[in-house]
């Protein structure tokens, strides 16, 4: 059966530019994945080779003498290339004194689970960093001038993503175990996390690569339903019906917001750093899939069975490994003084778990069948976890049906 | 006889964990070794799981053209290449699974043409009766992977595929 997506021509990308509108910097990145993917798979890149762009990047962003020390690659995640390293430098404006700064260079493969834009990430990040524990962004190459591939310099945050007593060993920080001594703890910094993220003052915030949504108007979110349409129609392997009556289901329903919130996109355990010592979240990572929109987006999210794990009672399941599913949502109505509606719940209920299936499902398959990433071992891994999600889907559009 | 597959991908497992495993523990590479599990636990899924690949996608077809027919009695061509495939046994599992995907985009496409009619409602009523079992056909085939919070809900994937064929 020919395989249109593996090898797209010009009129294959047009026509799915053309069926979807999406935010532009959205369409850029998807357009570009879409133009490279009948490319060259990815290689990996050696330490040497990224200490090489590393130090020509930096030569060109600073003035001052600097050092590169202690680069390597670090692991987690099942997306992005990650290296980590100290430079010595005199900041960033050139006038401080010699010091050394933990940092991270963040850069795409030639294809990944979720194709997003580093500087889409570097502005949310920036714009957060007054009210929220995220990292320091320091530059970006969104283009790729100076690395093989799109590429994010950020500061390198303490803290750990599980702590030393969850002895899970699946992938990509999943079903994490705060365990009871922390668990009341993570769960408070969380919501407090949420509260600042859905409260902030977005009309303040420098965003140029991101759409602002209108309050009272449903056109948000029915270009986020047509951005994953986009998605699923460029990356599956196969047709699965029921992936399209959710698509329909969610364009005929989408909710108008009734407040803008900067939303996360990936808002679960394990996409925050904790102090193993006392449960505080020190930093808020993976950024990538943030965007301005509802709220019940990123609550929801965080409700997949995927993050969840059976409380040391084996009876009670525990939401995002931290509270029972009502107290979790009463929780966070507490903590950021948002309501919780039922409908808009039951809305992105379906709608995130359409897109985690079609991450897993489709995305997932499609760049380790292009041999595109340096986790294609961790991507077909997670294409595993399709069926839990599908059946999250099906129960969630069950639910939405009665 | 051909080599067994079964027994070559055993070979392959003993090899990487007994031989290959402990230099790359000792190497102390935090990505070798992850990647290294996820290889020997992708072997272990592939091992357990390849007997009942013809058979779950036999399954598979089954459910897809019961559903198809229910939806679109009159797509007989479709219907009667589906049904062949499924009396004769000398269709590989490639070529089962091809027809599957085939039936599948059928599915879909009567679904997006019959978008804002009369037929919408019956044709969604239909599709998610038929997907209870398919779905959790792909739960139980992908149950030893770990993802799942309660396992104890997820049925044997050879209960399953007993009942579909």
């Amino acid at each position: 059966m020919l395989d249109s997506r593996q090898e797209p021509t010009a009129d294959f990308i047009a026509n799915m530019q053309q069926k979807f509108p999406v935010e532009p910097e959205i369409d850029r990145v998807l357009t570009r994945k879409m133009k490279n993917r009948a490319g060259a798979p990815y290689s990996p890149v050696s330490l040497e080779s990224m200490a090489e762009h590393l130090t020509a990047f930096l030569g060109g962003k600073l003035d001052k003498p600097f050092a590169v020390k202690n680069l390597h690659w670090m692991t987690g995640g099942s997306s992005k290339l990650q290296l980590s390293f100290d430079l010595n430098w005199h900041g960033q404006n050139g006038g401080e004194a010699p010091h050394d700064s933990a940092m991270i260079l963040r850069m795409s493969p030639a294809e990944s689970i979720v194709e997003t834009s580093r500087r889409r990430e570097f502005e949310m990040i920036a714009a957060l960093a007054p009210c929220l524990p995220v990292p320091i962004c320091y530059w970006e190459d969104e283009d790729a001038n100076s690395f093989p591939y799109p590429a994010l310099i950020f500061s390198r945050a303490d803290g750990v993503v599980k702590p030393a007593s969850d002895d899970s060993e699946q992938v990509t920080g999943l079903g994490i175990n705060y365990g009871p001594k922390l668990r009341p703890a993570v769960t408070k910094a969380f919501m407090r996390g949420l509260s600042a993220m859905h409260n902030a003052g977005i009309a303040s915030m420098h965003l140029p690569s991101f759409e602002i949504p209108a309050i009272g108007s449903n056109i948000g979110p029915l270009k986020q339903v047509a951005t994953w349409r986009r998605i699923w129609e460029e990356d599956r392997g196969e047709e699965e019906p029921l992936m399209q009556l959710a698509a329909g289901w969610l364009e005929d329903n989408a909710p108008p917001i009734d407040h803008l919130s900067v939303i996360h996109g990936d808002c679960r355990s394990g996409n925050f750093l904790i102090d193993g010592n006392n449960g505080d979240i020190t930093a808020w990572l993976d950024w990538e899939l943030c965007l301005i929109g509802d709220r019940h987006q990123d609550l929801t999210w965080a409700t997949s069975l995927a993050y969840a794990h059976m409380a040391e009672n084996g009876e009670t399941l525990l939401i995002n490994g931290m509270l029972p599913i009502d107290e979790f949502f009463a929780a966070y109505e507490t903590a950021t003084g948002l309501t919780v509606d039922p409908a808009r719940l039951r809305y992105y209920s379906v709608y995130n778990a359409w897109v985690a299936a079609i991450v897993c499902t489709a995305t997932a398959y499609r760049a380790a069948r292009g041999s595109k990433t340096h986790q294609d071992i961790v991507l077909t891994w997670l294409n595993g976890i399709g069926g839990m999600l599908m059946a999250q889907l099906h129960h969630a559009m069950m639910e939405a049906f009665a | 006889m051909i080599p067994e597959i079964d027994v070559q991908l055993g070979a392959i497992a003993k090899s990487l964990a007994d031989n290959v495993m402990p230099i790359v523990m000792e190497s102390g590479d935090a990505m070798a070794i992850e990647q290294l599990h996820l290889c020997l636990a992708t072997l272990g899924i592939v091992k357990q799981r390849l007997p009942d690949l013809h058979a779950a996608l036999r399954c598979d077809l089954i459910d897809n053209l019961a559903l198809l027919t229910e939806i679109a009695p009159d797509d007989s061509a479709m219907v009667a290449d589906a049904e062949t495939m499924l009396e004769t046994s000398r269709y590989s599992a490639q070529q089962i699974e091809t027809q599957v995907r085939i039936v599948k985009e059928r599915i879909a496409a009567l679904l997006n043409e019959a978008r804002g009619s009369a037929r919408e409602a019956a044709i969604r009523k239909s599709i998610m009766a038929a997907e209870g079992v398919m779905i959790e056909r792909k739960r139980a085939w992908a149950a030893p992977m770990g993802f799942e919070p309660d396992p104890t809900q997820v049925t044997e994937l050879e209960q399953l595929i007993e009942k579909g064929t």
